[in-house]
């Protein structure tokens, strides 16, 4: 039953295209299904992929938004740097090739692959490792942890000693080397069964395929140049930071201009460029491309033009809040989108909008606790649906009952903010409201985005509420923290967290409730080419 | 000396297998299932195989109703009883693979006053009045049934309780109402009240079908209690599954992989891939160790349910999927065509070309395969196949041999992502378990050899009557009870639990016991087994490590030995383990097991009339054979036959293709040897 001779290329296309997302898919679910750290099997910050012998992307499984051209990085790196002789069978690599103070290190596995005796490509599993673990990572270079088959407990060892995750870390690098030899063992049956030649042939094929698609996706919108601008409040309104956009579409390409937008800040609200890539490629690919399944031939035709120092393109500084301004990138694209695609695109978004974090010494225990907490948001309208209710993007709420036991809170309320939807002929989802009681003293701290410009509406549709956060509400002790504010608070006090909305979505029918205009009209608007 | 008898109830068929204790035979029957009416379907069927009712000694069945009922939202209403400030919860757990539109929609959920700390102690009484509010509201509503979930109530049921009692007075006694404590005793409010609303959801539907059918059984003078499969594998009496109606969900599918562990035990093979393959629906599970894989939680039909259950997975729609064309590329599924109007070749007007009708096109379906005299459409078939095969510029058996060929690739896929899941075959390196591929329903047999491999499995086993195999694998199983206690523990507190945490599994012992005498099993067939659920601090998963016994806590060095154990097992299912990584405990489970007596041999069935071998054409690789039909009642236990071959039986058709070896074992069973083949 082994097929010997490729007669028919419809039929092979399909067997090809179906191993090698499978093999993808099942590197994807033994990392996340082995891993330790929430960051991976929560919130699914990871990528893998199979490489070709040119690095070139055969198929890939993104966790989370990746920039497609970072999945190439490591194996060339190494190439370049150690020579092509370096890759043994059996071998596998670690390589950290960027950290970004205040939010992750990302490190990648990888392992070259053989058919006899033959390379035929990689493995690679890339995944975040918390922040505190990433000094002088990065500074390594190339570490091979496995030679032979064998792991080599030394190096492994040396690497983890010193950080304070290692146990963690210890058990997500197993999950990677369990994927790696999946993805190795599926990548040699494919390129046994079908040649590699033939493997090449519909590899190139399936970019072509995909490259197509995308550029046709491109030449239905007319050429133009499409702008807008949305600003950040700059954690706690120090300065208002406004990024404007510049969307190019010549034909079947598109530029999207990201360099005018203030220079990189002082307290972590910026993005590596890297960053800002994935998330205009995942955004491309949500709004444009349907979320098509990512492959060699993606993003061909996306540019992206970022400034360096400035803090979308940010260098030497921290990165703590990276995600806030990718947000508002996503939402921008959008927002510039409208006028021409207003059937592709979504209103504004809530997500990433508040974070409360907390750390005090539990009265049950004696011990010391710290926690962190994203308030889930509604997402935006879109022209035939509305936005979707209390998107927890980054892992889950604790359970009330695990909560509770974990730390010296008591929930008493949690339930979906009704009205926190911008109003529209599709409404924006809502967010969510979590109220707090504490039963031991702590100290919170808040960090409060987009408030002065809240998730907007899109053709006529509303914007969202924004977050915000009350201690004590409705009692004569009642106060409303700052972004970026530090507190102390007593046992007895309330915490009401509110998580913003998304926009609305085209006009709301006269007679429906919050129907009176509210007044955002994106400031987009389609100029000559 | 009587009849034993089950009855495995589908969407479609109804199968009937009854062992006649006095001769040692099984034998099998099979007529359309009746939706409306199901005791209506059972005794006919059961009259294929039983001439005297009153013979009948013992009687299981399982069947879909539940699920269906599920699946497609057709339960009951339910009202749902929650902690004040938290009727929202219920919607807002963002869990992958949870989509389905809930169970108890925002209008349905009533909060109650009444507060437990995280300890289980009350901070605030129960409001009564609320809750008498509530029970108002169901009779003035109509609602049909009650769920209550109460926050921290795995720890303190009182409050759970109070407001059972209190409903049960307002309602009557035999009100559905589900408490979330006796659903399911774990942590995690969310998933515990999805799996209370589920119970509450189908009580009532539940409730009706098992007590018209044991009237409709009694009137025919069946009298003996009527057993029912449960999720877990093991049986029940009726009258325990009315009180637990959830835990019959997937009391259809599990037959066949309770058939499976039986067969592995009997042929020596304690790993098997399970392939359930219906004309248009696909099901996989697996047996490892001679052993169920077992869950304790799992999402289905879009919502997470807390309950031990045979790990039995759909995935994809088998003979239904859709093949088309995209651009030069073919493609086959996700579209089904679904049981109505099905595949072509079905002749109920389904025009679109599937994995089945390229399958009759292939020759690797025997037309008479409906088994009731009808037979499937030749010309159809190839009229579908021919029509995509022209667009995509193949010949019509080339395009039907590449549909087959993608279908079994992905099916492979699905099957491999599923072992994964498991955390088994973590090495990617072929098969570290050495599976073989069982395989059974009307169409697992025909691409058995193909899913093999592609899976790199060297051995296929087709059972005698496959397509009757969940029937008669409710036969084999034992009744089952399971008990769970959460019991949090790492650090100082593990090192200090020993004592704790053998007085509560004295407790779970006792109770288990309890159980086993409540369903009638002779003390010398129970036997109670425990084991922890742990994993290492911060990982997501849980791996259940079985104990000695309910001594094994109180032993000095017993952190030392779950940790070992735990690391091994870790070890085994993700391919690594880390030494100094610390551990803690999740959860108590125990399991109470009862044997009802002996099941030996397997089933046949009859010889149909028309049963007859000859040579027909078959293409495999592009190439045609002529390929010998046989049917397998004639083929004697050592019988061998080389590839390519066609076997036939009532219920189901095993393709053998070329370079594969087909020996009939001693129990009937066929063993398909690929040879290192693949």
């Amino acid at each position: 039953m082994s097929i010997e001779l490729v007669t028919a290329h419809a039929v092979a296309i399909a067997m090809i295209r179906t191993a090698v997302t499978g093999a993808a898919e099942q590197m994807a679910l033994v990392l996340r299904r082995g891993a330790f750290s929430s960051a991976i099997h929560h919130a699914g910050e990871y990528a893998v992929a199979l490489l070709d012998r040119e690095h070139g992307v055969v198929s890939a499984c993104l966790g989370a938004p990746t920039e497609l051209g970072a999945l190439r990085g490591p194996t060339r790196q190494t190439e370049a740097q150690l020579g092509a002789a370096v890759w043994q069978p059996g071998d596998v690599w670690l390589l950290c090739d960027e950290v970004l103070p205040g939010a992750y290190a990302s490190v990648n596995c990888f392992t070259p692959v053989f058919t006899e005796g033959e390379l035929i490509g990689f493995a690679v599993a890339r995944a975040n490792w918390p922040d505190p673990a990433s000094p002088g990572l990065a500074q390594l270079g190339p570490v091979l942890i496995v030679h032979k088959g064998q792991q080599r407990a030394g190096v492994l060892d040396a690497l983890l000693r010193d950080l304070p995750a290692r146990h963690r870390l210890h058990g997500d690098l197993g999950a990677a080397l369990a994927a790696l030899r999946v993805g190795a063992a599926r990548y040699t049956e494919v390129a046994e069964r079908w040649g590699i030649g033939t493997l090449a042939e519909v590899r190139d094929l399936l970019a072509v395929q995909t490259r197509r698609r995308e550029r046709d996706r491109l030449a239905s919108l007319p050429d133009g140049v499409y702008r807008a601008e949305g600003s950040l409040d700059g954690l706690g309104g120090q300065r208002d930071l406004t990024i404007g956009i510049v969307l190019r579409i010549t034909g079947a390409d598109l530029t999207i201009d990201l360099t005018d937008c203030p220079d990189q800040t002082g307290h972590g609200l910026n993005c590596a460029a890297g960053q800002v890539i994935a998330t205009c490629q995942a955004t491309v690919n949500e709004v444009l491309h349907g979320g098509a399944p990512i492959g060699g031939g993606s993003f061909r035709a996306l540019r992206v033009q970022l400034r360096t120092g400035s803090m979308l393109d940010a260098t030497g500084t921290t990165y703590t809040w990276h995600e806030m301004a990718r947000q508002l990138v996503s939402d921008l694209i959008c927002r510039a989108l409208a006028p021409v695609a207003p059937h592709l695109v979504r209103a504004g978004g809530g997500r990433h909008s508040l974070v409360i974090s907390g750390e005090g010494v539990d009265p049950r225990t004696g011990g010391r606790w710290y926690g962190a907490q994203r308030i889930a948001a509604g997402t935006g309208a879109r022209r035939d649906a509305d936005g979707r209710d209390a998107v927890q993007e980054q892992g889950l709420y604790l359970p009330v009952e695990i909560l509770e036991h974990a730390y010296p809170v008591r929930l008493r309320r949690f339930a979906i903010r009704a009205g926190s939807g911008g109003a529209g002929a599709r409404r924006g989802g809502h967010g969510v409201l979590r109220e707090y009681e504490f039963t031991g003293d702590a100290v919170i701290s808040v960090h409060i985005e987009r408030t002065v410009e809240p998730a907007w509406g899109l053709c006529g549709g509303e914007p969202g509420l924004p977050a915000e956060v009350i201690l004590n509400p409705g009692t004569a002790a009642e106060y409303r923290p700052a972004s970026g504010e530090s507190f102390p608070v007593r046992a007895g006090d309330v915490l009401l967290c509110l998580g913003a909305g998304g926009g609305g979505f085209g006009m709301a029918p006269v007679d429906s409730p919050g129907a009176q205009p509210r007044g955002d009209h994106p400031p987009s608007r389609p100029g000559p080419g | 000396m009587g009849y034993r008898v089950s009855i495995d109830i589908g969407g479609t068929f109804t199968d009937v297998v009854g062992y006649d204790e006095s001769t040692g035979r099984y034998l099998t029957g099979k007529t359309g299932s009746t939706p409306h009416d199901l005791a209506a379907g059972v005794l006919t069927a059961v009259r294929q195989v039983v001439p005297d009712p009153a013979a009948i000694g013992f009687a299981v069945h399982g069947s879909t109703h539940a699920l269906n009922a599920f699946v497609s939202r057709t339960g009951a209403r339910v009202l749902l009883l929650t902690t004040e400030g938290l009727a929202d919860a219920v919607r807002m757990a963002d869990l992958p693979g949870v989509g389905g539109p809930a169970l108890a929609g925002p209008g349905d959920t009533v909060e109650i006053g009444g507060r437990l700390d995280y300890a289980g102690t009350e901070l605030t009484p129960l409001d009564e009045k609320a809750v008498l509010a509530a029970a108002h509201r169901v009779r003035a509503e109509g609602y049909d049934a009650v769920a209550v979930c109460l926050l921290f109530s795995y720890l303190n049921p009182v409050h759970e309780q109070r407001a059972g009692e209190l409903l049960r007075a307002e309602l009557g006694p035999d009100a559905p109402v589900a408490l979330s404590h006796e659903v399911a005793r774990e942590w995690r409010e969310y998933e515990r009240g999805c799996a209370t609303v589920a119970e509450a959801y189908l009580t009532p539907i539940v409730r009706r079908y098992l007590d018209d059918l044991e009237k409709r059984l009694a009137d025919r003078e069946i009298v003996v209690p009527v057993h029912v499969m449960q999720s877990n594998g093991g049986i029940v009496t009726a009258a325990a599954a009315r009180r637990h109606p959830l835990q019959t969900l997937l009391s259809g599918p599990v037959g066949g992989t309770m058939g499976a562990v039986a067969l592995a035990r009997r042929l020596g093979r304690p790993n098997l891939i399970c392939a359930d393959m219906g004309g248009t629906s696909f099901d996989v599970s697996l047996v490892v160790d001679g052993r169920a894989e077992t869950v304790t939680e799992a999402v289905i039909g879009g919502q997470p349910l807390l309950m031990p259950m045979v790990n039995v997975t759909s995935i994809g729609a088998g003979g239904g999927s859709i093949a088309s064309a995209d651009g030069e590329e073919l493609r086959v599924g996700p579209g089904s065509a679904g049981a109505v109007p099905g595949p072509a070749c079905y002749g109920l007007g389904g025009a679109a070309a599937t994995v089945t009708d390229a399958n009759l096109v292939l020759g690797r379906l025997d037309a008479r395969s409906f088994g009731d005299g009808r037979l499937l459409d030749a010309e159809a078939a190839a009229d579908v196949i021919g029509e995509l095969a022209a667009r995509l510029g193949l010949r019509a058996v080339e395009l039907a041999e590449g549909i087959c060929d993608v279908v079994n690739l992905s099916m492979a896929g699905a099957i491999r992502a599923e072992i994964m899941r498991c955390g088994l075959g973590w090495d990617g390196h072929g098969d570290p378990l050495r599976f073989s591929l069982l395989a059974y329903g009307g169409a697992g047999p025909m691409h058995a050899a193909f899913l093999a491999a592609d899976l790199g499995i060297d051995e296929v086993i087709v059972p005698p009557a496959a397509g009757a195999f969940s029937a008669w694998g409710m036969l084999q199983t034992e009744v089952r009870k399971d008990f769970t206690r959460p019991f949090l523990a790492a650090g100082r507190r593990l090192a200090q639990a020993g004592g704790e945490l053998a007085d509560l599994l004295r407790d779970l012992q006792q109770r288990a016991q309890a159980a086993l005498s409540a369903e009638d099993v002779p003390m010398i067939g129970s036997r109670v087994l425990h084991a922890l659920d742990v994993r290492y601090v911060g990982q997501l998963a849980t791996l259940t490590v079985p104990l000695d016994d309910v001594h094994e806590p109180r032993r000095e060095d017993f952190t030392a030995r779950i940790a070992a154990r735990f690391a091994e097992l870790h070890e085994r299912r993700h391919g690594h383990s880390s030494a100094f990584s610390p551990i803690e405990l999740v959860a108590v489970r125990t399991t109470a097991l009862g044997d009802l007596g002996a099941r030996p041999a397997m089933a046949t069935e009859p010889i149909p009339a028309d049963a007859d071998s000859q040579l027909r054409p078959m293409v495999f690789g592009g190439q045609e054979y002529d390929a010998m039909l046989l049917h397998r009642a004639f083929l004697p236990p050592g019988y061998r036959l080389p590839g390519p071959a066609l076997i036939v039986e009532a219920t189901s058709t095993t393709v053998v293709p070329p370079g594969v070896d087909c020996q009939v074992d001693e129990f009937g069973c066929l063993i398909l040897s690929l040879g290192g083949r693949r």
